[in-house]
């Protein structure tokens, strides 16, 4: 009895493999429910996703491991599949089975991988997703006679319409864990006998043997990751012998690599000769009909531009809303908290430090769903595919592919969702190079920064203008430069990045254009949903303490009594004022008398109000100076005055770290207006013009206004983009080499525009 | 002659890739191997990379890629 819930049995684990674009991660969420956990595997830059279900009483670990044409390693990225099923990956059990997706519609390509894993040994289910693709192709597929050709459970299925998931539980549930089939024998003869050769020479420095699988790989994998692990882990000699071994193999007339894909290819076609027919292969289909308008050399990319304008349009109009809806939120929490509780650390942490800190987290998110719906939609769909294939000679001239625009293009909305891009980019290095310079993108929270400075500093002097309304204008002109600016800085960046650092092979460009089909709104809704929370949550925890430790740097150690005793007086000044107010309403009803006293009243509490308002503004920036925070601006001072700025620029710079839109609320307190202001506010233009230098010369002037634009146009002021870079690298090297490399950049930029624009006015 | 030679809607067939590199390993994995029958589909707006039909799907490759793979004329 297998499913008996009497007799409770071990835990099994599934790995599911696969060729990219098979439904692999559709067929996964089916499985598992949704729910998953998702997570890094230690050291590699591979996602980790893990469902746990029960079915029937039995316990199931279900692994998705990242989608590949080949289980030959050339990459420690790639290399974690193979360690994944071979057990040799400590995070996940050694898997019970695999279950191998292939495209139905492309069986031939998919057995490739398929013969690779029989390799293995390990108990295989076969599924044959999108039959209802093949079908429509005119392929036609006799599954029992290809399961008992290759003696292995088959099951068909169609996972974007949920069909055939129940059989293929009922054999996921049919597996006894522990067993083993034997290897098939592929390779001729003498590959065997140089595999026993290699093998014993590799027992005599370790241990024990690696499984045959490994030798296997050794031996086959030219330039391959097995082989680089062992130039630098063997003893010497092993090299040696591995390239005189090839040299018999090739003598011998079977050289490596070449041989491995003609056995196996000529295995694959020998397996589904007689139990699969279909028609012409070069015949046209429904997919290519499409691809000759949506590649077309000029409606293709005009399709593509008017698509990629749409996207960020409506990132931007669509999310907008939602973002006020989140701030207004947070206003809320914000002013329910202040009834709660009273002036004092605890509101000041409440308020300033723990909502503003989430408040900041979440404000993301409505971009982060909207561009994963498209993004969702478009690979799902298969135009990712096409975006990249147009696109590739364009980003080529970067030293990038075709696979990183949208990556890019994104991070012009917020780099956050760019980087979770990346993950389409199989090519580590060249994923890396993309995510090191998405933050260079001019991104949304940039705006807030260059509207103040521009407003207040760059002249509204209007070049070209079309029936009164300016069409071309110096503040539009800055703008667009200081946009660009980044992206412009980008190009040496990533060509510094591909040259030197990532030195090596050119990663090659050899991607399948997958059919188009009607994206599935299940798959579309996990991939948002997994997106979203995985933000939420992981970057969430740690922006959020970032945001308390900066409050926390900017709150202490000064006495904030005095602050909180103005604060009660002007909330309880603000009360009495309303109630004035609703006594005023209702006027007829009073004597002239004592309507004349309440606006005396009303009038000496304004009065009072506007003298308390302007105290609590100068207790605040004096606690701002005297805190931590303003210590070291102070300290920082002379390294930003080359840049022409003050300590206050100083610990806004600073203050900012968490999020780049922080340095106008902050210059807001320091400049003596209170947190609460806008990049519109006229009082903050009108000050931070005013502010003088001790000897009374001018703070500001346009050099100065431009240092600072072009300073946070390149600098790396984003605990977001941080946390989320290391979250999909997997490694805090990377967010410190890119805060490093963009805030250098960031002074040096700054330094320059200030000294030049010195000599020029 | 090679790969990035054919001309729109032709049909060649693969005589031999050159090179132990990546990238043949990787068109042998995608199942470019001698004597399969490869058609050009299509170009992208710059000109590169490529579109064909193998083995009944649809692979793109760059010019440089092409390079790798000899081909005849069937």
């Amino acid at each position: 009895m297998i499913n008996s819930p009497a007799a409770p049995q071990k835990k099994m684990t599934i790995a599911i493999i696969g060729n990219p674009n098979t439904g692999k991660s559709t067929l996964f969420n089916l499985l598992s429910g949704g729910h998953a956990h998702i997570g890094n595997f230690p050291g590699v830059t591979v996602e980790k996703k893990v469902g746990h279900v029960r079915w029937e009483g039995r316990e199931l670990d279900l692994v998705d491991l990242p989608g590949t044409y080949s289980l030959a390693p050339r990459s420690i990225d790639e290399m974690l599949a193979v360690d994944v099923l071979l057990g040799r990956q400590k995070e996940v059990d050694q898997p019970d089975a695999i279950i191998c997706i292939a495209d139905a519609s492309n069986l031939e390509r998919n057995l490739y991988l398929f013969s690779q894993i029989l390799d293995l040994t390990i108990p295989v289910i076969l599924v044959l997703n999108m039959c209802d693709l093949a079908r429509s192709r005119g392929i036609q597929i006799d599954a029992e006679g290809l399961s008992q050709k290759l003696n292995v459970p088959i099951v068909c299925t169609e996972a974007h319409h949920g069909v055939g998931i129940s059989a293929l539980k009922e054999a996921i549930l049919q597996i006894e864990p522990g067993c083993r089939h034997q290897a098939q024998q592929l390779f001729p003869e003498s590959f065997y006998t140089e595999r026993k050769l290699l093998q014993d020479k590799l027992q005599t420095d370790e241990k024990q043997s690696p499984p045959d699988f490994l030798v296997d790989r050794l031996l086959l994998d030219v330039g391959g990751y097995v082989e680089s692990y062992f130039e630098h882990h063997a003893q010497n000699g092993l090299i040696d012998h591995l390239h005189e071994a090839r040299t018999r193999l090739k003598e011998s007339g079977c050289a490596v690599p070449a041989m491995e894909a003609r056995l196996r290819y000529a295995w694959a076609r020998e397996q589904l000769n007689g139990v699969l027919t279909h028609p012409d292969d070069h015949q046209e289909t429904t997919s290519d009909k499409i691809d000759r308008w949506l590649t077309h050399p000029v409606l293709g990319f005009l399709f593509f531009f008017v698509l990629m304008f749409f996207v960020f349009q409506s990132v931007f109009t669509w999310a907008g809303p939602a973002m006020d809806y989140v701030e207004s939120g947070q206003g809320v929490v914000e002013e329910a908290a202040q009834a709660l509780v009273g002036p004092g650390p605890l509101r000041s942490l409440l308020v300033d430090g723990v909502i503003a800190g989430v408040g900041g987290v979440l404000i993301f998110l409505p971009q982060i769903v909207i561009l994963y719906f498209f993004i969702a939609v478009l690979e799902d769909s298969g135009y990712m595919a096409r975006a990249a294939y147009i696109m590739d000679r364009l980003m080529r001239s970067l030293g990038l592919s075709g696979k990183s625009f949208i990556p890019l293009m994104s991070s012009f909305a917020c780099a956050v969702p760019g980087i979770m891009a990346t993950r389409v980019i199989e090519n580590r290095h060249e994923r890396l190079t993309t995510i090191l310079v998405a933050p260079l993108m001019s991104c949304s929270a940039r705006w807030p920064v260059y509207t103040l400075f521009i407003a207040a500093f760059i002249p509204n002097i209007v070049y070209f203008s079309i029936a009164g309304s300016p069409l071309v204008s110096l503040q539009g002109v800055v703008l667009f430069a200081m946009s660009s600016i980044g992206a412009l800085i980008a190009i040496p960046v990533a060509w510094f990045l591909k040259r030197i650092c990532f030195k090596g092979e050119v990663a090659p460009f050899v991607m399948e254009l997958p059919g188009y089909k009607w994206p599935s709104p299940r798959h579309v809704f996990y991939r948002v949903y997994n997106r979203a929370k995985s933000f939420v949550v992981k970057a969430g925890t740690l922006i959020f303490a970032t945001s308390i430790l900066i409050w926390a740097a900017g709150y202490f150690p000064g006495d904030h009594t005095e602050q909180f005793k103005v604060e009660t007086r002007l909330e309880a000044i603000d009360t009495e004022i309303g109630e004035i107010e609703t006594q005023l309403a209702s006027a007829e009803e009073l004597e002239p008398a004592a309507l004349k006293g309440l606006e005396g009243q009303q009038a000496e509490l304004s009065a009072e109000q506007e003298v308390l308002a302007e105290k609590q503004n100068q207790i605040s920036s004096e606690l701002v100076e005297n805190s931590f925070l303003g210590q070291a601006g102070h300290f920082i001072a002379p390294v930003v005055k080359p840049l022409g700025w003050d300590w206050k620029i100083g610990v806004g710079v600073i203050a900012s770290f968490p999020a780049r839109e922080v340095i106008i609320s902050t210059l807001g307190t320091i400049y003596s207006l209170g947190g609460d202001v806008g990049e519109d506010d006229e009082g903050l233009i009108g000050s931070i013009r005013s502010a003088t230098w001790p000897d009374g010369s001018k703070v500001f002037n346009i050099p100065v206004a431009v240092s600072i634009m072009v300073f946070f146009a390149l600098c790396a002021q984003c605990a977001a983009t941080l946390m989320v870079m290391r979250r999909e690298t997997n490694s805090w090297f990377w967010p410190v080499v890119s805060f490093t490399y963009m805030t250098t950049l960031a002074y040096l930029g700054a330094l320059l525009s200030y000294q030049v624009g010195m000599l020029l006015i | 002659m090679t790969l990035n030679q054919i001309v729109k809607g032709q049909i060649a067939r693969i005589t031999n890739i050159s090179g132990e590199d990546a990238i043949s390993i990787r068109l042998m994995e995608m199942g470019l191997i001698d004597g399969e029958r490869i058609q050009l589909l299509g170009k992208a707006p710059l000109g590169d990379p490529l579109e064909f039909a193998i083995r009944g799907y649809r692979l793109s490759l760059r010019l440089n890629e092409a390079r790798c793979v000899e081909v005849e004329l069937v």
